[in-house]
């Protein structure tokens, strides 16, 4: 499913313009990468597009229809979200976190079935959180928390991911292991959107959207946006950009200037 | 865990269902009067129209007209205050939250005090509602104001409004009230089942299965604030709607209690924390348990206040306190303790 954003513009308290004006379409087929500084916009310009809060001015649009044109449960049985940063006072357990992604396919009485509990833990295992299902949230670690969570937007089997910094809190190895299970499901289907602040992770994914103060400053394919002018440009700092000798795909350094 | 947590849960409701009846005959039988079991249940019959009365028109009357009534009122209005606890606790996502907190048992006093004491012609119940929903909406009024409306706001908000409210009401106490009213109403203020019959059952419990069951069916949903109002509106919640709506029932359920028994404290605070030791943090679990737990734990006490100091009796809501406050202040500990 495609998302096109038209003209979005979001002030915040009124007065604080935080997007000014953005057009953007994530493509239906493929990962797409949303990078930018800090407080470029990054985070308030997925929470649009996952139709979480609204524009002040501009569309977003689902398949070419406006997406809050559909019912809020409809829209939460097509796109699922990881936010950033998420604690929570009570003391789930990462079983019941990721069957709270059941709740959109729920009738109103919420009841569950065996086959929610069979999608539950089958996303806690394909995030790679299974042997923590009967452990309590609160008592994981920053990086686990975070797999956790993409497993409760998993199991939401969402056609649309949108991700906000899924990498934080992880380490090398994990970080990797989460950007390859987001290109997995980019190939089986999913569209999936994540605001990444790794520029080399961003290589991963097959478009880019590069955000500059509430601008979108390029959109494309990956070796057309983050070109290393660009990059030292909107960041300030000296870039290089080339293919990772071990890996092979594009891969950015940065110095500062 | 979970299937050890389900099992830990049907063992609860259970037990709590079984005892409500026996404790309330006990209630029933206890205090000056010499009763057994076995003379409720007949009394309770005969009443019914089973069997034959056994006791002296005297004795049928302390229990039909008095004890009877007042037990079924304590279950009511204590599983009404948990259920209401434990329903703002979970929408504004603050664990101290209650009828308390947010304003609204101030604001039901001062209904209840202006119907009562200022002669508004107003039944009192429907006063009471009226001053829980203004302080509602003064709360979520000024919650608003402040900028976007945000749970650690609406406490805040919360706050002002119940100071304002109960210095309000004072002052309305303090200026017309003399000689043994005072000790009247001071009692209510207190909170006192010691004036409830059967027009206090019908109401409550009218209120309570009218308000209580529909939330208790939906209550799954409550579940989705546990990550905050974004994350459940990613899960196809309206928050804000569904806040709104919720905090409004709590305050007709609250302005409906408050009206028959005053201001019962700590019950919604503490009742809705024990029972998550036991249930978890699931509402499906925690909402039901909670209204049992609640009747009990009222119950028990207004026995206490009654029957401790034969023949004078406390404010049930001093008895509340009285345990209340250690276990709020345990509470705090323990929070300090995991956090």
């Amino acid at each position: 499913m495609t998302l096109e954003a038209r003209g979005i513009v979001v002030d915040v308290d009124g007065s604080t313009r935080i997007l000014h004006g953005i057009d953007v379409v994530v493509p239906g087929t493929g990962l797409t990468a949303l990078v930018g500084p800090n407080g470029s916009g990054k985070s308030t310009l997925l929470r649009q597009l996952s139709g979480v809060e609204r524009p002040t001015h501009g569309t977003v649009l689902l398949d070419g229809a406006d997406l809050h044109a559909l019912g809020r449960r409809e829209r939460a049985r097509r796109i699922a979200v990881v936010e950033q940063e998420a604690a929570s006072e009570l003391a789930l357990t990462c079983l019941e976190v990721a069957m709270l992604g059941r709740m959109p396919h729920q009738g109103l009485l919420g009841a569950t079935s065996r086959e929610d509990r069979v999608v539950a833990t089958e996303a806690l295992r394909r995030a790679g959180a299974d042997a923590w299902a009967e452990r309590s949230f609160a008592s994981l670690s920053g990086g686990e928390r975070q797999r956790v969570r993409l497993a409760a937007a998993l199991a939401q089997q969402p056609r649309i991911l949108v991700l906000d910094e899924p990498t934080n809190h992880l380490d090398v190895r994990a970080s990797l292991e989460t950007i390859a299970l987001l290109r997995t499901l980019a190939d089986d289907g999913v569209t999936v959107v994540a605001a990444l602040h790794d520029l080399t992770l961003a290589g991963w994914a097959d478009h880019v959207a590069l955000l500059a103060d509430g601008r979108l400053a390029a959109s494309g394919p990956v070796a057309e946006v983050l070109t290393a002018e660009r990059i030292a440009s909107v960041y300030d700092v000296r870039a290089h950009v080339g293919p990772d000798p071990l890996t092979g795909r594009l891969a950015v350094t940065v110095a500062l200037p | 865990m979970m299937a050890a947590r389900r099992r830990r849960i049907a063992i609860g409701a259970i037990a709590l269902a079984v005892a409500t009846p026996l404790l309330a005959t006990l209630a029933v039988v206890l205090g000056a009067a010499d009763l057994s079991f076995g003379d409720v249940w007949a009394t309770i019959g005969a009443h019914l129209g089973i069997g034959q009365p056994v006791l002296t028109p005297i004795e049928d009357g302390i229990v039909w007209q008095r004890r009877v009534p007042r037990v079924l009122t304590a279950i009511a209005v204590g599983a009404g205050l948990a259920v209401c606890g434990a329903v703002m606790q979970s929408v504004t996502r603050n664990p101290l939250a209650d009828p308390y907190l947010l304003g609204l048992s101030s604001g039901a006093s001062l209904g209840a005090v202006c119907a009562l004491l200022l002669g508004v012609a107003i039944p009192l119940p429907i006063a009471a509602f009226g001053g829980a929903a203004l302080a509602l909406a003064l709360t979520v009024g000024l919650a608003t104001g402040i900028g976007q409306v945000t749970p650690t706001r609406t406490v805040l908000a919360g706050l002002a409004v119940s100071s304002m409210l109960g210095a309000i009401t004072s002052l309305i106490i303090f200026w017309t009230v003399t000689g043994d009213s005072y000790r009247e109403i001071l009692g209510w203020l207190l909170g006192t089942l010691a004036a409830a019959r059967w027009e206090a059952v019908a109401l409550t419990w009218i209120g309570l299965v009218a308000i209580v069951v529909p939330i208790v069916l939906v209550a799954r949903r409550l579940d989705a604030f546990a990550f905050g109002d974004r994350h459940a509106a990613s899960l196809g919640i309206h928050p804000g709607r569904t806040r709104l709506l919720l905090l409004a029932a709590t305050a007709l359920l609250t302005g409906i209690l408050v009206s028959v028994s005053g201001a019962i404290g700590f019950v919604g605070l503490i009742v809705p924390h024990a029972v998550r030791l036991l249930t978890g943090p699931g509402h499906r679990a925690l909402l039901p348990l909670s209204a049992l737990a609640g009747g009990i734990v009222l119950l028990v006490a207004d026995t206490i206040a009654r029957t401790a100091f034969e023949p004078r009796e406390l404010p049930v809501g001093i008895v509340t306190a009285l345990v209340g406050a250690p276990a709020f202040a345990a509470i705090l500990l323990r929070r300090r303790v995991e956090t």
